[in-house]
């Protein structure tokens, strides 16, 4: 386990990238952001993140060929916490096999709980 | 009758009409057949070694006159003894009617080809000398008969010495209803086929049934009716017609050929109506299935519709307030940890939390006024508003936005629109942020405003990333997005709603794509009244 677990926050909102990203950093973690699956894939490959914070619906490559793409690359892969403001959050959670989902708005101390709990701090 | 044709040229001419009795103007005609039939009568042979009786060559068959009429009667009435006399009378009369009826038809046609007769009447002529001659009855043709080749055709008669009735009246016996039913039927048949038209003879008082006289009338079936109550009504005034004495005896009764032929003629007609009913009915009930199909797929449709709204609706609403909860929820937990967030942080968070509340409001408005427009309440209060003025606050306000997009304005020094100013403005603002939001590269935006014939024009035109050839089609649909312009914000309901601002006021949004680069929009507005009413008479001056 790194000292800093890195977490990867892929969701094509930039404020809600920023939020999450100073959450995150107040908790210890190392974050890296990406708007879309695409460079979301680039940054995965390069920083082996610890944890994934997925948005679903996203323009270009989202949430759903995220998933696909990057479980097709060699593991290991990091659990994938689903965050979507969708009506069935739970449903795209499962097409892709998530780990987790929060369906937004969410409570801050449950997405940190649940990323503790992924990570198996 | 394809026997040997008769001479033609004649030793010696009658020169009065025995056999039948006709109206003076017809007589001639009459003289000629009545030579001609007696000549064909006069060449009669009898061989009944050979079991044959013949008549210038073609065959007869004599019957006796009783066991046609009235021994008939009595055979079919003992085997309709339970249906009672009248249905049997009814049952026999129609057998014999229908078969004198083709008879009279076929002697007809014999006739004619015989004498090679043209003219209907000449045609006839033959026909109640044949009668006489082949002893069915004598026949007295009334003057005021009418036998014209057309619905007119109208014949009053008399058969003295009828076959039938005498049969009757030599057994003393007296019937509930007309008797001479044969010569009814072959004389209707006769002059059919001599005028081409269908006949229907009746019989209207008969000497078997109490009456003076067995008298008929003829007439197409389409007018029999009404000539029978005609005759059948007995005349007030003392002078009365030859033909018209008053009937006695029993009611007119129609043959029952007649009564038949009009009672298919009804089912048919029914039966026709009931087909066409039950085709109409079929087709009607068809085209409602159809439109209820269609209703119930336009309500899918629209439920559909309706749905994807509430969905993008949902996740565009819950955007904006993740991100507002997420900012206070990480000062909030730096707060309860006793750490001062820092001016940095500060200023920045509560600017995203300050624009995120704004994004917030402005998809509320929006998703309010989609719902107004689909709900058709979305009212307007036009009036005259002046243009430039408005156009000139929408682009100084759209240059507050943005130091970067060099904003120009041309337009006359006043124009005026028949609009609802806010409404207006709301439609302008939407054009000059679009053109803002998809000039990434800082291009110009260049506005105008013109008169166009009755129409008030403002274009807002930018060098920007204009939209794709293939999506142009859907631009002003709901939720439109141009592709790679999601990141640019918005829920994709401004120029939907813009246009149908628009378009509420009678005018018209477009958009245009200059072979250059960037976008074009135009709105069209109507010219306010006074204006036009201007602009007209100067027309009319012209």
């Amino acid at each position: 386990l790194r000292a800093r677990p890195r977490a990867l926050v892929v969701d094509d909102d930039e404020s809600i990238r920023q939020f999450i990203e100073m959450a995150l950093a107040d908790d210890g973690f190392d974050v890296t952001l990406a708007e879309d699956g695409r460079s979301a894939l680039a940054a995965a490959a390069r920083i082996k993140p610890d944890v994934i914070l997925l948005d679903m619906r996203m323009p270009g490559v989202d949430g759903w060929r995220f998933a696909e793409a990057y479980r097709a690359e060699p593991g290991p892969h990091a659990p994938i916490l689903v965050l979507t403001a969708a009506r069935n959050a739970a449903e795209s959670a499962a097409e892709i096999r998530a780990d987790a989902y929060l369906a937004k708005p969410f409570e801050l101390a449950e997405l940190l709980r649940l990323l503790n709990v992924l990570i198996g701090r | 009758m394809a026997g040997r044709p008769l001479p033609r040229r004649r030793t010696r001419r009658a020169t009065t009409l025995t056999t039948v009795r006709v109206p003076g103007p017809i007589q001639p005609t009459f003289l000629r057949a009545q030579d001609f039939v007696a000549r064909y009568f006069s060449r009669r042979r009898e061989r009944p070694e050979r079991g044959t009786l013949s008549i210038s060559g073609e065959r007869y068959v004599l019957v006796r006159a009783a066991s046609m009429s009235v021994e008939f009667f009595d055979l079919v009435t003992s085997l309709y003894q339970d249906k009672g006399a009248l249905e049997a009378g009814r049952v026999a009369s129609n057998l014999l009617y229908d078969m004198a009826h083709a008879i009279g038809k076929a002697d007809a046609r014999s006739f004619q080809r015989r004498m090679g007769l043209r003219d209907p009447i000449a045609k006839l002529s033959a026909g109640p000398i044949h009668f006489s001659f082949s002893g069915w009855a004598f026949v007295d043709i009334f003057a005021e008969s009418h036998p014209t080749p057309d619905e007119d055709y109208f014949l009053i008669y008399d058969h003295p010495y009828s076959f039938e009735s005498d049969a009757w009246v030599k057994q003393g016996r007296r019937s509930a209803f007309p008797v001479c039913v044969m010569s009814a039927g072959y004389s209707s048949g006769w002059c059919e086929e001599s005028f081409g038209l269908p006949l229907v003879a009746v019989e209207i008082e008969c000497l078997a049934s109490g009456g003076r006289q067995c008298r008929f009338i003829m007439a197409p079936p389409s007018r029999i009716e009404a000539h029978l109550k005609r005759y059948a009504r007995p005349t007030s005034s003392g002078r009365r017609p030859r033909s018209r004495p008053g009937l006695r005896g029993t009611p007119v009764s129609i043959p029952e050929f007649f009564q038949r032929k009009r009672m298919e003629d009804e089912l048919r007609a029914s039966h026709e109506n009931l087909e066409r009913r039950v085709a109409e009915r079929t087709a009607e009930l068809m085209e409602t299935n159809e439109r209820l199909r269609q209703e119930i797929a336009e309500r899918r449709r629209a439920e559909e519709a309706r749905d994807e709204f509430l969905s993008v609706a949902a996740h565009e609403l819950k955007t904006p307030i993740t991100s507002l909860k997420g900012f206070v929820q990480v000062l909030l937990r730096q707060a309860e940890r006793g750490e001062a967030a820092s001016p940095a942080r500060l200023s920045r968070s509560l600017r995203t939390i300050d624009e995120q509340s704004q994004k917030l409001a402005r998809l509320v408005t929006q998703l309010l006024d989609v719902s107004r427009i689909d709900a058709g309440r979305l009212g307007l209060e036009t009036r005259g508003t002046e243009l430039v003025s408005l156009v000139e606050d929408a682009v100084a306000a759209a240059r507050t936005r943005s130091a970067r997009h060099v904003l120009s304005l041309r337009a006359p020094a006043s124009l005026t629109a028949w609009a609802d100013p806010l409404r207006l403005e709301q439609v302008l603002t939407n054009l000059l942020e679009n053109a803002i939001k998809f000039s990434p590269g800082a291009g110009p935006i260049e506005v105008r405003v013109w008169r166009q014939g009755q129409q008030a024009r403002v274009a807002v035109r930018d060098q920007g990333v204009g939209v794709p050839p293939d999506q142009r089609g859907r631009l002003f649909d709901r939720f439109f997005q141009a592709r790679g312009s999601e990141r640019m914000g918005g829920m994709g309901l401004g120029l939907y709603i813009s246009r149908q601002i628009v378009e509420l006021h009678g005018g018209r949004l477009s958009a245009e794509f200059p072979r250059g680069r960037g976008t074009r929009m135009i709105v069209a507005l109507p010219l306010s009244g006074e204006l036009l009413a201007k602009g007209k008479t100067k027309r009319g001056r012209h």
